[in-house]
């Protein structure tokens, strides 16, 4: 059992590197040698690794740790996209209502919680659904969350609901830092909570199931409402830092990115059975992987990239025998 | 023929393939497999529809034929990966499966071209669409054993073994001829080009989620959805962005309750 993750690895390296010599040979043309000067030479420079940091790269890890943090209560996010569309727009319209009267620090940071807020109520509506109605969290999950996308592309339209401006403070090399420190902080803070703390023990337990709960003194409900804020919250933070990271975008742009960071994160989140560390490893790595592809490649073989590497995370994920069984027994308690 | 604004003609091409699939899912649920598997089947028709249309295919029934006949196939093959990766891992695995496969199609869409090759008339797609629902509601309707036998392979193991009904191979059968009619539904909808296949998924999203072990219940929350989706469609026209998402919303609502443990 030990050595699936890492067999696991191996595979999405190597379905990775397949991906990419397969691109290379069916068309040599699209690689040519001024994307490779333009990689390297973009590199030396700051604003590549920045757009990398806030477009792909936290928004990704953020989300892929809100699935952990819902796999330990026992339950799955597949609401992940709406999460982050609603951190998006939240953060979007706040950033705009504050950036004329307050500071550009104090702007990004009450947007970025104004996003993460969002994405708790968005995430709390099917654990709502459940109490009152008893249906599905995932399937109303999933549901919501196409909802949220035809939502997202009729309020933002041809024109764009971003703040250009928010675009702008992102371009500030400080700014770029500090959220970037934040977030690696917070996502610190929650890695250990769910391996460490009470917090993370009461959820695993809920995992569970009801009764277990019951006769080890945890509440059921308090947990999953708890695991579902915090994993919301998580997921409504990554859409906040793509605001700032792809700025006044239309809809096409920001439900893309989203669409993009929440593949990486199921599928690494999924290959990794749900285990942190090692989710943040191959959330890291895809990232990168997909990057670099955007980078080397023409648009149409890095949209194919795109697609074939979380693909093949997934088919590994479901030759490999991980999670069902994990959240079924919840082994994580157990142990 | 017009009501409530409506051409019924265009919103009958719409509305039989969704009934169809509305059974198929039911089925599958009545048997007590994932109601959404039908919708996955279907998404692959879409798909395959899509890309056999921008193949060197031969032009109308003939590329169609191909065109359905391969999304008959893959409807199959879904039902059987799905459910060998289900015995091999668990109840919720399948469902990340399904949420992956709808957002890569979905993703997959924007690569692929409408194409005129694979496209069918209104009339030949409603002949098609309308004799398959007549055959499969009359083999469940009037065939009871049949509807019985579903019902004890979902209900328990006891109580279809009471009726000398073997569970899996009941199960197994009925998922795989539920997908491979609703993969040869997706494409025959997508054929008809009355809505685009980006929404067309999204209807049938709608439909296996409003779907139900009740046959009669899941069809008449099915015509409502549906007929909703095609006032949408065609009275608003090309956006209707914010009827559809209320309607998904309402259909989130909808859905069936968990069963108590």
């Amino acid at each position: 059992m030990r050595k699936r993750p890492i067999l696991a690895l191996a595979i999405i390296i190597l379905s990775a590197l397949a991906t990419l010599a397969a691109a290379y040979f069916i068309s040599p043309e699209s690689i040519d040698a001024a994307g490779i000067n333009g990689l390297l030479s973009g590199m030396a420079n700051l604003g590549i690794l920045k757009t990398f940091l806030l477009s792909l790269l936290i928004p990704s890890l953020l989300s892929t740790l809100s699935f952990c943090v819902l796999s330990a209560a026992g339950s799955v996010n597949l609401a992940v996209l709406g999460e982050i569309l609603a951190g998006y727009f939240a953060a979007s319209r706040t950033l705009a209502l504050l950036l004329p009267v307050a500071g550009d620090i104090a702007a990004v940071s009450v947007s970025l919680l104004a996003g993460a807020a969002a994405g708790a109520i968005f995430s709390l509506i099917p654990v709502i659904i459940k109490s009152i109605l008893n249906i599905n969290v995932t399937e109303s999950g999933l549901l919501l969350s196409v909802s949220a996308l035809f939502l997202s592309r009729y309020l933002l339209g041809n024109e764009g609901a971003g703040s250009a401006e928010g675009a702008a403070l992102a371009d500030s090399d400080i700014t770029a830092i500090c959220i970037a420190a934040a977030a690696a902080l917070l996502f610190t803070l929650t890695a250990a909570m769910l391996l460490k703390g009470k917090t993370g023990v009461k959820w695993r337990v809920a995992s569970l199931g009801r009764k277990e709960s019951a006769i080890k003194g945890i509440s059921f409900a308090k947990a999953l409402f708890s695991s579902s804020a915090v994993s919301g919250a998580l997921c409504g933070l990554a859409g906040g830092v793509i605001l700032l990271g792809i700025g006044n975008s239309v809809a096409s742009g920001a439900t893309q990115s989203s669409a993009e960071c929440s593949l990486i994160a199921l599928a690494a989140a999924a290959l990794a059975a749900f285990c942190p560390a090692l989710s943040t490893a191959l959330g890291l790595l895809l990232s990168a992987l997909c990057f670099t592809a955007g980078m080397l490649l023409s648009s149409e073989a890095y949209g194919a990239i795109h697609i074939i590497i979380p693909a093949l995370a997934l088919l590994a994920f479901a030759v490999l025998n991980h999670c069902g069984r994990r959240i079924a027994s919840g082994k994580g308690a157990k142990e | 023929m017009n009501a409530f604004g409506l051409n019924l003609h265009t919103a009958a091409v719409i509305i039989i393939p969704m009934l169809i699939i509305s059974l198929s899912s039911s089925a599958c649920a009545k048997c007590g497999e994932n109601r959404f598997l039908p919708a996955e089947a279907a998404f692959a028709g879409i798909l395959l529809h899509r890309i056999l249309g921008s193949a060197s295919l031969p032009d109308g029934i003939a590329a169609f034929s191909v065109t359905a006949l391969s999304a008959l196939l893959a409807g199959a093959l879904i039902a059987l990966a799905y459910i060998f990766i289900r015995r091999r891992a668990g109840a919720q695995k399948p469902l990340f499966v399904i949420s992956a496969t709808l957002f890569l199609s979905v993703i997959l869409l924007g690569f692929t071209e409408e194409s005129s090759k694979t496209a069918l008339d209104n009339n030949t797609v409603l002949i098609i669409a309308s004799a398959l629902f007549i055959a499969i509601s009359a083999t469940l309707i009037f065939v009871r054993k049949l509807r019985l036998s579903m019902k004890a392979a979902g209900e328990s193991c006891r109580s279809a073994s009471d009726m000398g009904i073997k569970t899996e191979r009941m199960t197994v059968a009925v998922a795989i001829i539920a997908c491979a009619v609703s993969g040869a539904v997706g494409a025959l909808a997508c054929g008809a080009g009355a809505i685009t296949a980006e929404k067309l998924m999204l209807m049938i999203l709608i439909i296996s989620a409003v779907s139900r072990e009740r046959l009669v219940l899941s069809a008449l929350l099915a015509l409502c959805a549906s007929f909703a989706c095609a006032y949408i469609r065609i009275i608003e026209g090309a956006d209707g962005n914010l009827a559809f998402t209320i309607l998904t919303a309402v259909s989130a609502i909808l859905m069936p309750r968990e069963r108590k443990r």
